[in-house]
């Protein structure tokens, strides 16, 4: 175990490396939340516009399926963000007990000492960058999924007031 | 002491050992729970697809009666994962618990590092146990996943009832 290669002068190419990918993950993010949201407000305007029309019925019925759908997608996106996050807090807390280690010990070398500890910061504050991103993400998948769950349950109120409706 | 030193106590060559395979069996049930992911994804998605314009236009109710019996089935497939799955994940705790309480001690005993608050132990031991709470994580997931399979399919379930209100509804 070598946590003092967190220091070396290799890691202020990684720590731009992580910073560019941060701002890539960004990016994809943001594509990702647009997506679902567009999706969400479409459903959303099917469902509630022209509500409670007979003929209308066969649209709902489309919608339900797609909801449904969603809620899949939203499940195993879920997932696969909670399975990244794992990693990262993994690898912080290998940078959180190098930062102790540091502290306590000021490591073997005493040499350009400050330089050391700026990267250990820069290093530590990029991957938690990283982390509150996705922290972030998963936050606005479980609120899409809780509105697919809403939206399932007035459908089903609609279709009951459609049917009460189609009796006149 | 210097740094070097304090790591060779705190970091042996078998703790090494330990956390560098539990990573390689922690890597190996991603790609497991990820393949099961999409396998369920897949098998839940055909269900899913019953209910569909084709089927309410010409009366195909039978193929709701299928893909509704067909739910049932992965319930309870799921439910039987969801067991096993809590099996594991109550070994996993446990064993993450053993070494925690070793690792603390070691620190205590064997260490001459000046440690003298708790978030500093905190963060040393959870370098040593990076890998158990990665897998108490990955368990943990994938268990949420398949509890919301179910509700999915328990949603599926109510989507049935919808699509066959519809189909009165269009009879009249």
């Amino acid at each position: 175990m070598n946590f003092e290669h967190f220091t070396n002068e290799s890691y202020d190419l990684k720590i731009l490396d992580t910073y560019r990918k941060n701002q890539s993950y960004r990016e994809k993010i943001e594509a990702n939340e647009h997506d679902y949201s567009s999706k969400l407000e479409s459903i959303q305007t099917r469902l509630y516009q022209n509500r409670f029309n007979v003929n209308n019925s066969l649209n709902i019925l489309t919608t339900q399926s797609e909801l449904i759908s969603l809620r899949l997608n939203l499940i195993n996106e879920y997932s696969r963000l909670k399975v990244i996050l794992s990693k990262l807090n993994n690898g912080l807390s290998i940078i959180n007990a190098a930062k102790v280690f540091q502290n306590q010990t000021g490591f073997s070398d005493r040499t350009n000492m400050a330089k050391k500890v700026e990267r250990l910061e820069k290093y530590l504050n990029v991957n938690n960058e990283t982390k509150t991103m996705f922290i972030g993400y998963i936050g606005n998948i479980e609120t899409y999924q809780k509105i697919v769950d809403e939206c399932l349950f007035d459908l089903k109120g609609i279709i009951k007031i459609t049917d009460y409706l189609s009796v006149f | 002491m210097n740094y070097k030193a304090i790591l060779s106590i705190m970091y042996p060559k078998d703790e090494i050992e330990r956390i560098d395979g539990l990573k390689i069996v922690n890597d190996n049930l991603e790609i497991v729970f990820a393949t099961e992911r999409l396998e369920w994804n897949d098998k839940l998605s055909k269900i899913f697809s019953c209910i569909n314009y084709d089927v309410i236009k010409n009366n195909k109710a039978s193929k709701l009666i299928d893909a509704q019996g067909l739910s049932l089935n992965y319930r309870q497939d799921l439910n039987n994962e969801v067991r096993v799955t809590f099996k594991d994940i109550s070994l996993a705790m446990s064993e993450r618990s053993r070494i925690e309480q070793e690792t603390i001690i070691k620190y205590h005993v064997d260490s001459t590092l000046s440690v003298k608050t708790k978030d500093i132990y905190t963060k040393l031991v959870t370098a040593h146990l990076r890998e158990n709470n990665r897998q108490v994580e990955l368990y943990n997931t994938h268990m949420e996943f398949l509890n919301q399979c179910i509700v999915s399919i328990d949603k599926f379930g109510y989507c049935v009832t919808n699509a066959v209100q519809l189909i009165n509804v269009m009879g009249k």
